[in-house]
């Protein structure tokens, strides 16, 4: 039984306790059933909606009787095998725990099903799965929106095989997750049921001998812990030591955000301790520090003195000096040592950009700068700022300066980007004053895993958005974050990569002293963005993916080599074309400040182009975004993505 | 009586057991067509850390090959772990390579006027990543565990050093004409390790009994590689 939750419990009136809690959850569930989200309320298609018949894997499937035809006799194999199947192609969007809280599970509109809830797959049956699985978005009937779910049609990517497997595998887990417990049982925390539960829950990514090594390992960034040597990212502990049993608790119980590893509180707390148990003999470590008596030197936060004008001017200073050589100088890890430390094949990943605490695996509180500072990240090139040298003033400004760098709370995903009329010429030029005062949207961005070469850790996890029309022209602004600008814009002064960290005024080099830098050379792949509109308006959008033949989109693409906005057509993620010459109308203009890139593009509203969409006040427009950081190797379908969203201009 | 008689005996061959071992010493050779390698620009750092740094990662004089480190594995060998300094100056490593018996100590110190960031990227050992900012007091380092560990500075890239951790306290580091010397190594057989960061590593079995040994090692004929962390 993999992915079983053991409860296990005391005595009955614990039992009692926790089938009370059992159905109040089920009742707070069923109320927040579907999720009303800020951008669709999205209901799955409910059994009924189910056709009687599908054609899936080159047949017509009789849907209304189909029982699962592997061997029932081999259930626990199928389930095993399964989760592998599931942790190469699902987790990421599903998640560790099936509850649709994957890497990408806020990326996507609608969002991932959470298949572990009691009124998902459990509440219809394997063949409904099935169903899901092998036809995926595209083949949701037409109430359903098929061109906005990012669920892949995975008859296309699956064998029949494969896909009853995972199947077996996630009602199997779903089931285990909402039963009750079956006996109560005294709960010593042993190493022997560390064990046990490290295989059923940590192994798919950390391996079976915690090497890090898992099935799922490959699609990760940042990579899952290899725990035999030891070292922990997020302690209390310094640098490069073991942490204490109170650190690998809290792991336990931490959210890890933006990578793949969930909160485990859930599970009862001897379960966790056994699991410390077991991780602690992964690596002989522990037993050498018992064996030569070592003691923790454990760094703990004080409380935060109060925050003054001078703390921040201090804090922008120290930053300055020792963290923008990587974070860069507003935080957005363009740091010129970033060439140096940054190699995402190797899992050495990029410094955090502070400007999305959201972000942040430890957290954003001032204690847990404080200790990230005092501890560093171990198998990371964060160091430690030892006390010997940089006294708690100094951390505590450094803590509140970076939070400067960031928004307070990561932004509300609207649906509806609202265009304001003004009168005469719109800003063409994204410094241009005028964009300040416009509202702002912000749009999430995911992986492209369903077609063509697959994007499992796109670079760019967000874009910006804001509009203004004339009633001629629509002007579009964006940025993103992109910690590496394409070196052959850089003689343009409007792009601007961050400087290395101040020297001493004495040590500093003229600027008739400095060689000339040789001229720069273009990335191989260009950095670009593009904006994707449906050609003509109907009932039925594209496909969110670039549409498909019977509907294909226009899209407004800007890249950094040549730098160019233009004008393409697609009819799905492979089919792209660009315009001719005398159909581009499109302008651009772009610039790049410290990890970020900004980009006004500006058209006519109606070009009376019939491969261009045409655009109207008062009816939405839909739109949706594609990024390209070429840097790291992005190009064609490789690429992060965006749900559908609209454009609504004003009359 | 007689069991003291014994007692004094066997104390004696003790005593004199050292008479018994020798040194194994020689040259390691690098006699391969090669140019010296160009020094390393600092760039923006050139009055910070002066005009060049030598490029260490392959150093010969006439056939001699510096730095390469000498070990010795096999029979029972002991040692004593021993202090060791590493310094920061003009945005170098002094010295380039250090080897040590598993169990030392590394005093690491900088002379230097700016930032350094001292980076391991060690395994067996805890890694080190400490910000060194002018002026701060030097920090020690334990290493516990033979393995061959790159140190570098993230903030200047051409920075690096190696710590060569060893089993025991019999190795040697060859100096700038190539010679290495292993002195009291006890009888017995061995095998010699000849380990170079950029030429990697010759091995070869010798015989210690009377007298000292002599083993020379040729690295001509391997082509340089990228050191490797």
């Amino acid at each position: 039984m993999i992915h079983r939750f053991r409860i296990t419990l005391p005595d009955r009136a614990a039992a009692g306790k926790r089938f009370t809690a059992v159905l109040l959850y089920s009742l707070f569930a069923f109320l927040c059933w579907p999720a009303a989200g800020v951008v669709s309320a999205f209901a799955p298609p409910a059994l009924s909606d189910m056709p009687e018949s599908a054609f899936i894997y080159g047949r017509t499937v009789n849907l209304a009787d189909l029982k699962n035809p592997l061997d029932p006799g081999k259930k626990s194999q199928h389930v095993r095998e399964g989760g592998v199947l599931y942790f190469k192609n699902c987790f990421l969007c599903h998640g560790d725990l099936l509850d649709g809280k994957g890497v990408f599970g806020e990326s996507f509109f609608p969002p991932p099903a959470d298949l572990a809830h009691p009124k998902s797959i459990l509440s219809k049956s394997p063949a409904y799965s099935f169903w899901r699985i092998a036809k995926g978005g595209p083949g949701l009937p037409e109430k359903f929106a098929p061109w906005d779910s990012a669920m892949p049609a995975w008859e296309n990517q699956l064998s029949e095989e494969e896909t009853w497997k995972i199947v077996t595998f996630i009602h199997q887990t779903a089931a285990d997750m909402n039963s009750l417990p079956i006996s109560a049982q005294a709960s010593e925390p042993t190493l022997e049921k560390g064990q046990a539960l490290y295989q059923e829950k940590c192994a798919y990514c950390h391996g079976e001998t915690g090497k890090g090594d898992g099935p799922a390992a490959e699609f990760t960034s940042p990579r899952p812990r290899n725990f035999t040597k030891g070292q922990y990212k997020i302690r209390t502990t310094p640098f490069g030591q073991i942490p204490t049993d109170a650190d690998l608790m809290a792991m336990l119980e931490r959210n890890y955000p933006g990578t793949s590893m969930p909160s485990w509180k859930h599970l009862p707390e001897a379960d966790r301790q056994s699991l410390v148990l077991y991780l602690k003999s992964l690596s002989n470590k522990f037993q050498k520090f018992i064996d030569r008596k070592k003691s923790h030197a454990v760094v703990e936060a004080p409380e935060p003195p109060e925050l003054t004008l001078e703390t921040l001017a201090t804090g922008k200073a120290l930053f300055q000096q020792n963290c923008s050589g990587c974070h860069g100088v507003q935080g957005r890890s363009d740091g010129e040592s970033t060439k140096k430390v940054v190699d995402i094949a190797s899992d050495a990943i990029w410094p955090r950009n502070l400007s999305q605490p959201w972000l942040f695996r430890r957290g954003d509180s001032l204690k847990d700068l404080f200790l990230t500072l005092r501890t560093g990240l171990s198998t990371t090139a964060m160091p430690r700022f030892s006390p010997r040298t940089v006294k708690d003033a100094d951390i505590w400004a450094l803590a509140y300066y970076v939070r400067t760098l960031a928004l307070s709370e990561k932004p509300e995903v609207r649906k509806t980007i609202h265009v304001k009329k003004i009168e005469g010429a719109l800003p063409e030029n994204p410094s241009d004053p005028a964009w300040e005062k416009i509202d702002s949207y912000f749009f999430p961005l995911g992986a492209q895993l369903t077609a063509g070469e697959k994007s499992y850790h796109p670079t760019v996890r967000s874009i910006t958005a804001k509009a203004l029309h004339n009633g001629d022209e629509l002007a579009l602004y964006l940025h993103w974050d992109d910690p590496r600008v394409d070196p052959i814009l850089t003689q343009d002064a409007a792009f601007i990569e961050s400087p290395p960290p101040p020297l001493p005024p004495h040590l500093r080099m003229a600027e008739d002293e400095q060689e000339e830098a040789p001229a720069p050379e273009a990335q191989e792949f260009p950095d670009a963005v593009a904006v994707q509109f449906p050609v003509s308006a109907s009932a039925s959008k594209p496909y969110f993916l670039n549409g498909d033949l019977s509907h294909p989109v226009n899209l407004w693409r800007w890249s950094s080599h040549p730098m160019a906005a233009e004008e393409y057509n697609a009819q799905g993620l492979l089919q792209w074309n660009k315009q001719s010459d005398s159909g581009q109308t499109l302008s651009g203009q772009a610039a790049y400040q410290y990890g970020r890139y900004f980009l006004v593009m500006k058209r006519k509203l109606n070009t009376g182009d019939k491969e261009d969409a045409q655009f109207q006040a008062g009816t939405a427009t839909p739109i949706a975004f594609n990024v390209w950081d070429g840097s790291q190797g992005e190009k064609d379908t490789v690429k992060a993505v965006s749900s559908w969203f609209e454009l609504l201009l004003e009359q | 009586m007689i069991f003291q008689a014994v007692l004094i005996l066997i104390t004696a061959l003790f005593l004199a057991a050292p008479a018994f071992s020798g040194s194994i010493s020689g040259v390691a050779v690098y006699s391969a067509d090669f140019k010296a390698l160009p020094p390393l620009d600092t760039g923006k750092y050139k009055k910070a850390c002066g005009p060049e740094i030598p490029n260490e990662s392959l150093v010969v004089n006439g056939k001699g090959l510096k730095n390469v480190v000498v070990s010795l594995e096999g029979g029972d060998l002991g040692g004593k772990p021993g202090e060791y300094k590493l310094d920061q100056k003009n945005c170098r490593y002094e010295p380039h390579v250090i080897a040590m018996m598993k169990g030392s100590e590394l005093e690491i110190h900088s002379s230097d006027p700016i930032n350094h960031n001292i980076h391991t990227y060690s395994f067996e050992n805890d890694p080190l990543n400490i910000m060194f900012i002018p002026g701060q007091d030097d920090t020690e380092h334990e290493f516990e565990e033979p393995e061959i560990i790159k140190i570098e500075c993230d903030l200047h890239s051409w920075m690096a050093a190696w710590v060569v951790v060893t089993e025991n306290g019999y190795f040697s580091v060859s100096g700038k004409q190539g010679g290495f010397n292993i002195p009291d190594v006890p009888p017995g057989e061995y095998t010699v390790t000849a380990w170079h960061e950029t030429l990697g590593s010759l091995s070869k079995k010798v015989t210690v009994g009377e007298g000292d040994v002599k083993v020379d090692f040729d690295f001509s004929n391997i082509s340089p590689q990228l050191s490797k962390k």
